[in-house]
């Protein structure tokens, strides 16, 4: 199968080729007359005249010049030989990489499983990512002898793997199962954002029993939402430079926490701070209350960048609030995916995905730091709160505001507490295992099961060049008949 | 008839001008130098000019018969021999002749070749005025294309050359023309015997026959008449020839469409057409002198003269 980069070339291309067409029915010449003394001893040739007509040389010169346009349009459209798809295929994603070390013979007989299940018209493959030469579809007797890469693989790898593999087949349409152990050193900050680019389908994790990893089909919501209602452990807040009767202190006074109105106020540190835009000297005082044991929550626009934020400011310089906008007000796939699960205890709070703060919260650009934690994404699983450990305490950066009053009536906005106020506590190393509404983040369910490969671009033996030397020897050609004298 | 010798030259001189071809002598410019080194190409290679002149030149000796005369026997020759030769001279005569040139319409024709009937013609006129002027005949020009013009009387003085060359080079091609009403009016213009030199494609509108009956007639009255026939290649059918609606330049009205190249009648019809009128010519004791513009002129010209001037019969 031929696809074209650039179709409307070769729209150009057949317009380019009828004009020599047109020219040559347009300047058609009556036969040519010719003087000849001895012209009383010629007989009548009854195909003259046709030969005139219609000469051979004008004919092949014709020919020449509309192959010469379709060739050059062809070669400018950037004409690819891909193939003919067809047949069905079921990609078992195999995740090589060291998050499987512990759990490889579960891994390798459920991918054995996954394989001998599959319909007998679907063709069932096994693609591991994470190897030490990077990723290939395997047979299941060679599971045993993969050289793994001695480095967790990333979801991210994982898609492009997937996605690699499906442009380098033949197939027609592709499903695949996802197996890999689904901690948060998967996750990287724009995932959300790769995940429908990369692989416009589901990608549904496979559940592995002594993985000890949250199932996509577990449903456990309503074991911990005891936990999740209840008052942060170090339960004392103090909001920095806030009326003493703001909203966000009603909202934490509502949840049984102690809202203290200074340093002054309380004994010890208070168990979090809350500080929006603080300035330079303040924020300097609030890290070290943080370095004593508080956990520091920031929001806003920070006049200094200081290490110890785990949030970095990319794009514009001035880093102004950023619209949510139409997109962000639609429940978004981790949101629907996370209704009846919104209620489970975690540390990973979806914001907004009830759409009641989606609608009205706006974001910070930028994106977590480096080896700070996610704690907190967004309903598109754009990362929302950020954690960093700071001497005793913790630092927590949230790209949204919490005095918005969107945010504080919220049915979320208890849990979003929480995840802040134990940042540093609730997810303690980058091998925990991912939340919820961040598997749904990667599985999409909201996507199709099958995806059409065609649909993920093109592979295969580009035509450009042939075709530019093709057209540069008819050129050639097409110089040399019309330098021939005519007979 | 008695002609005048004509001056030897330089072989080395004829060598290289043998293969000079017309497309070159066009480029020489002049008519005059273009006569000039035909001539000397042809002439070097001639032991005797055919159209040699006057005068009491010794041809060749005898054995002597009975009824001889006396006054010719070479004593000299008998001193050495013991044995009676005669001495034989070429006759002395000065004729007059005309050169005819056809310009009609058809001569302008040139082909796939840069010089045309007309200018070959040219060529020809001018080497034979040459010639003739050499060897002591009186040569004059006419030409016709839509109508017989006299341009010079037969004359041989000085300057008279280069008067012909001027009437030559002024010729055009242009009109319809009879070669066989010119031939009766120049040989009419003829007060005494003489020679008529036409120079024509020869195609006649009536195949031809008034030609030969004109010819016939100057024949009768002792003129000597040559007929050098000039055309092209395309014409003889000899170069291919594509495709076209072909008319004749005399008549175009009459336009046909053809493939000459892709026709072998049409060749076999030209060639029994100057077949019939070479027949004719030499049953009326005219001479027929095929050339094409293809020829180079100094082989043409001279393998012509060479033949004749060792036919040319030499009276006692």
């Amino acid at each position: 199968m031929i696809v074209a980069a650039f179709p409307g070339f070769l729209l150009a291309g057949v317009l380019f080729a009828a004009m020599p067409i047109a020219l040559h029915l347009l300047t058609r010449r009556p036969p040519e007359r010719e003087p000849l003394p001895t012209a009383q001893f010629l007989t009548r040739d009854a195909r003259t005249l046709l030969r005139l007509r219609r000469r051979p040389t004008d004919l092949l010169l014709l020919f020449v010049r509309v192959l010469f346009a379709l060739t050059l349009a062809a070669a400018c459209a950037g004409l690819t030989w891909t193939g003919q798809r067809s047949g069905a295929a079921r990609v078992v994603l195999l995740d090589a990489g060291a998050d499987t070390l512990s759990d490889w013979d579960v891994v390798l007989s459920e991918a054995r499983r996954l394989q001998s299940e599959t319909d007998t018209d679907t063709e069932a493959v096994i693609l591991a990512y994470g190897l030490s030469d990077g990723h290939r579809i395997v047979n299941a007797s060679d599971l045993e002898r993969l050289q793994r890469a001695a480095q967790p693989a990333t979801a991210e790898a994982g898609l492009r793997a997937l996605r690699s593999a499906v442009l380098e087949s033949q197939w027609e349409t592709v499903e695949s199962v996802w197996l890999t152990r689904p901690s948060w050193r998967l996750w990287s900050p724009d995932i959300g954002l790769l995940r429908a680019e990369t692989w416009p389908g589901r990608a549904p994790l496979a559940p592995l029993v002594s993985a000890g990893a949250p199932s996509s089909g577990a449903d456990d919501s309503n074991s911990g939402a005891a936990e999740v209602l209840a008052p942060p452990a170090s339960a004392s807040a103090w909001v920095f430079g806030q009326a003493t009767a703001s909203p966000l202190q009603r909202a934490i006074e509502a949840l049984g926490v102690r809202v203290v109105s200074g340093v002054e106020d309380t004994d010890a540190n208070p168990g979090w701070i809350y500080a929006e835009q603080p300035s330079a000297s303040a924020l300097e005082e609030l890290l070290n209350w943080a370095d004593q044991g508080s956990a520091l929550v920031l929001s806003g626009q920070l006049t200094s960048a200081r290490d110890e934020i785990p949030w970095t400011i990319t794009g514009s310089s001035v880093p102004g609030l950023r619209e949510a906008g139409p997109a962000s007000t639609e429940a978004g796939p981790a949101s629907r995916g996370a209704g009846p699960a919104s209620r489970e205890p975690s540390g990973f709070v979806l914001l907004g995905h009830s759409g009641v703060i989606g609608t009205a919260v706006v974001r910070q650009p930028g994106a977590p730091g480096t080896d700070a934690h996610v704690v907190a994404v967004f309903e598109d699983a754009t990362p929302a709160a950020a954690a960093r450990p700071l001497g005793e305490g913790c630092v927590v950066y949230v790209a949204a505001s919490m005095l918005d009053p969107a945010v504080t009536a919220s049915p979320d906005f208890p849990r979003l507490v929480h995840a802040l106020a134990e940042g540093c506590t609730s997810v303690e190393s980058s091998d925990s295992p991912l939340d919820r509404g961040a598997l749904l983040s990667l599985e999409r369910p909201d996507l199709p099961q099958t995806v059409n490969a065609a649909s993920l671009g093109t592979t295969g033996y580009p035509l450009t060049l042939g075709l530019l030397f093709l057209a540069l020897m008819l050129l050639a050609l097409e110089i040399g008949l019309t330098r021939e004298p005519r007979v | 008839m008695s002609w005048a010798k004509s001056p030897q030259e330089g072989r080395s001189r004829a060598d290289a001008t043998d293969l000079l071809p017309p497309e070159l002598l066009e480029r020489l410019g002049s008519l005059d130098l273009v006569a000039r080194t035909i001539v000397r190409g042809f002439v070097s290679g001639l032991h005797r000019s055919p159209f040699l002149g006057s005068g009491e030149d010794f041809s060749r000796h005898r054995a002597y018969q009975q009824g001889d005369d006396v006054r010719r026997l070479d004593w000299r020759l008998y001193g050495r021999t013991d044995r009676l030769y005669v001495r034989l001279f070429q006759e002395d005569s000065n004729l007059q002749g005309f050169l005819l040139v056809d310009q009609s319409q058809s001569m302008g024709f040139a082909g796939g070749g840069s010089v045309s009937k007309l200018r070959y013609a040219q060529f020809v006129a001018a080497a034979l005025a040459h010639v003739m002027l050499r060897g002591g005949d009186a040569a004059g020009l006419a030409s016709f294309g839509e109508r017989t013009v006299f341009h010079l009387p037969p004359r041989n003085r000085s300057g008279h050359l280069h008067d012909l060359l001027l009437g030559l080079e002024r010729l055009k091609p242009g009109g319809v023309g009879s070669a066989s009403s010119a031939v009766s009016e120049v040989g009419a213009g003829l007060r005494r015997r003489g020679r008529v030199v036409l120079l024509s494609d020869c195609l006649e509108a009536d195949g031809g026959a008034s030609l030969l009956g004109a010819v016939g007639q100057l024949r009768a009255r002792g003129d000597e008449v040559i007929v050098i026939r000039i055309v092209t290649p395309e014409e003889l059918g000899e170069a291919d020839a594509g495709p076209a609606r072909y008319y004749d330049p005399e008549a175009p009205q009459n336009a046909v469409d053809a493939v000459p190249g892709a026709d072998p009648g049409f060749r076999e019809r030209v060639d029994e057409y100057y077949d019939g009128l070479r027949r004719g010519l030499e049953e009326r004791g005219a001479e027929y002198v095929p050339l094409t513009t293809a020829m180079p002129l100094v082989t043409a010209l001279g393998g012509w003269l060479m033949a004749r001037a060792r036919r040319e019969p030499t009276s006692a």
